[in-house]
């Protein structure tokens, strides 16, 4: 639902910045930490756990643990990892143990079900699906971060850069390393297949 | 450059980021090498491209906007939490709520004016119903009359709940020296929340929930939830949209404006991003407080796109816009979904009238709208429905929605004090499912029943996470993140002591 129409404000500042506006006492700038990652988290979450609902409470989970201790994020320009890191541990526990993190908070009855979700996509496509997801969670997070904001936020390297606090080099050679690694490996395959 | 070269970066080149000396050079390639027009652009760059926007199309969250806001609000809450319990010394003053009297008059006073200009202490007052107006250590305020605070440095805080529906307070509750603030409206779910922040230069004022009217020496404006006001120092006010200052009225007109443009061409293009791009626009307008347009996203309500209708729903509870409520009950005998979505709605606004509809679902086979419905049926307190809700708490199974199912009616059982089911609801306090203990803590609490003292205790230091849901309308244990400090909570407020 959410796409650069509606958020071109919200690069404005780089993710370090946002971090220690929030620490020197701006909640509000916290907010815009969820804006820009909820919607990758959510991705990431959603291919381990499954389950819709149970991605949004680990999202949120995630938003929430971060927020409480964003004094121990000791490298505020690395808040993107540490946040993929700490939301992965929690999809590892919810994993391992689905009763504990069962509902990480509480979903109040007002809310409701995402209309769609992977398991529902059309039949077919599964199988490319399955492959590119494969292929993208071995990747490191950095670059997993940096195709999620490009292809599911649809941000230019100018705003991922902005975003993240980096030259807009690195960005694009990231981008350019895993369209290298994907590229092999997804298309070469699909042309076999036919 | 080399085939190689170009194809190396022909995903970059097709995105058009590279810097234009780079795309000259692939342009002048692929002019003389059909080779590579034909391969790297074609099937490879575009293949990969179109397949990881796909890819990442399919996995984003359906409903983002509602995730923010649950995201946002559960962060809001831990702030307040904080800030809260971060102060040291508390002036309380006793109000009482006057709930029958005059409409014009939300509260009344017990004590007057022990705070006075102090700037060390924290201006904190509470009501027994959750309400509260509160200062940081550092602000002047003080209390002119009944319902009638003057600050005059700092910050405060007001969250008002109201027991009656929609009273009005028709007189200037908050005066600063810049601005006068009158309550005009509450939310449909009967509160107003707001802050109030003088930092010298400007007057800042966030809406949470509620209208106000804020009236400047050079005018005054009317805000809403989603919305903040800033008075300058000249005593001009203006609107804008909260969490994003930079956004004046009238960047927000045009905003509104794009938004509804998008709405009223929907059924004109066929192409696949429409339908997403509606729904981009309905929450654009959501974030935007943009009431005034209900009109447009109700519309939606009578489309043939199911996700429109859904959009429409939360849009229009999101607003507070009651008004439709009738048109939103209609859509109650339709998909799975959509029923649900409009039971949620019409909880949000408040709409008790269309209570017996809602009922019916109290015993439906689909469990998402059974649960919906049986907490609908405790927020607007339908105690002839206890019967019904009573045999929620019996049916079987161990899914996600059977739980939910017993989480609300627990939950909705408390609300509406149903004692005789406290042994019922006490079974539950060994469910495996985390939120299915903690909601049977809470409801204990608010059937205060003593008698499960013993069994709550043994919960204390359950350490699994849960937070009490939002729309609970006792706020007093507002602020867990576990089903131990619920129970420790409920506990104290039974006056049971832990040792």
């Amino acid at each position: 639902m959410r796409g650069r129409e509606t958020d071109d404000a919200n690069v404005e500042y780089s993710d370090k910045e946002l971090v220690r506006l929030c620490l020197s006492g701006q909640k509000e700038a916290f907010s815009r930490l969820v804006l820009r990652y909820q919607g990758i988290l959510y991705g990431f979450v959603i291919l381990r756990v499954k389950e819709p609902n149970i991605a949004e409470d680990i999202v949120q989970d995630s938003f929430l643990r971060a927020y409480r201790s964003l004094d121990k994020c000791t490298r505020p320009e690395g808040f993107s990892k540490w946040i993929f890191t700490l939301t992965s541990n929690l999809c590892k526990d919810y994993l391992k143990n689905p009763r504990r993190t069962e509902i990480s908070l509480d979903r109040a009855p007002i809310s409701s079900e995402p209309v769609a979700h992977p398991q529902k996509r059309k039949a077919g496509s599964e199988e490319r699906f399955a492959r590119v997801q494969s292929l993208t969670e071995t990747l490191p997070y950095e670059m997993q971060i940096v195709l999620a904001m490009k292809h599911q936020e649809q941000m230019s390297c100018t705003e991922i850069a902005r975003a993240l606090g980096k030259p807009v080099g690195t960005v694009t050679s990231l981008l350019s390393r895993a369209y290298a690694i994907l590229r092999e490996k997804v298309i070469e395959k699909e042309r076999e297949d036919k | 450059m080399t085939c190689s070269e170009v194809t190396q970066r022909i995903e970059l080149y097709l995105l058009g980021e590279m810097d234009q000396g780079e795309i000259t050079l692939v342009s002048q390639h692929l002019d003389k090498c059909p080779r590579c027009r034909n391969q790297a652009v074609e099937k490879r760059g575009k293949a990969l491209l179109s397949t990881l926007d796909n890819y990442y199309q399919k996995i984003r969250p359906t409903a983002s906007e509602e995730l923010s806001s649950r995201i946002l609000q559960s962060i809001d809450n831990e702030a307040r939490y904080r800030e809260r319990s971060s102060r040291s010394k508390v002036v309380k003053l006793w109000l009482t709520a006057l709930a029958g009297v005059a409409a014009a008059v939300l509260l009344t006073v017990g004590l007057y004016l022990l705070v006075g200009q102090s700037e060390s202490k924290p201006f904190e007052v509470e009501l027994s119903n959750g309400s509260f107006i509160k200062a940081p250590a550092g602000s002047v305020v003080s209390q002119l009359e009944t319902n009638k605070f003057r600050l005059e440095k700092g910050k405060m805080q007001v969250y008002l709940k109201s027991d009656k529906k929609q009273p009005a307070v028709d007189k200037t509750f908050i005066q600063t020296p810049s601005c006068d603030i009158k309550i005009l409206e509450f939310d449909p779910n009967n509160s107003v929340d707001f802050e109030v922040d003088l930092d010298g230069e400007k007057t800042t004022i966030q809406i949470f929930s509620g209208v106000l009217e804020v009236t400047g020496k050079q005018g005054k404006v009317i805000a809403q939830r989603n919305q903040a006001v800033t008075v300058s120092s000249d005593g001009t006010p203006s609107v804008y949209v909260r969490d994003d200052p930079r956004l004046t009225s009238a960047e927000r007109k045009a905003r509104i404006e794009k938004a509804l443009k998008m709405l009223e061409g929907r059924n004109k293009s066929v192409l696949d991003k429409t339908e997403s791009r509606v729904v981009i626009a309905v929450s654009d307008l959501i974030k935007l407080g943009a009431k005034e347009h209900a009109k447009e996203i109700a519309e939606l309500l009578r489309s043939h796109v199911p996700i429109w209708k859904e959009a429409a729903l939360i849009a229009l509870a999101e607003l507070g816009a009651r008004e439709y409520a009738k048109e939103i009950a209609l859509l109650l005998t339709d998909n799975e979904g959509i029923a649900r979505s409009a039971i949620i709605a019409l909880t949000k606004l408040g709409a008790s009238e269309y209570l017996s509809k809602i009922a019916v679902f109290l015993k439906s086979n689909d469990m998402s709208r059974r649960a919906q419905a049986v907490w609908a049926v405790g927020i607007f307190g339908g105690k002839e429905y206890i019967k019904e809700i009573l045999d929620c708490l019996q049916i079987s199974g161990n899914d996600q929605e059977t739980k939910r199912v017993k989480r609300a009616a627990s939950l909705s059982l408390g609300m509406l004090g149903a004692k005789e089911a406290a042994g019922q609801i006490a079974l539950l306090l060994k469910d495996e499912s985390a939120f299915v203990r903690g909601s049977a803590v809470l409801a204990l609490g608010l059937l205060d029943a003593k008698e499960y003292a013993k069994e709550i205790a043994q919960l204390i230091n359950d350490a699994s996470s849960y937070s009490v849901p939002e729309g609970l309308k006792n706020k007093k244990y507002k602020s867990t993140d576990s089903v131990g400090s619920v129970a420790r909570q409920v506990l104290k407020e039974m006056g049971v002591n832990l040792h």
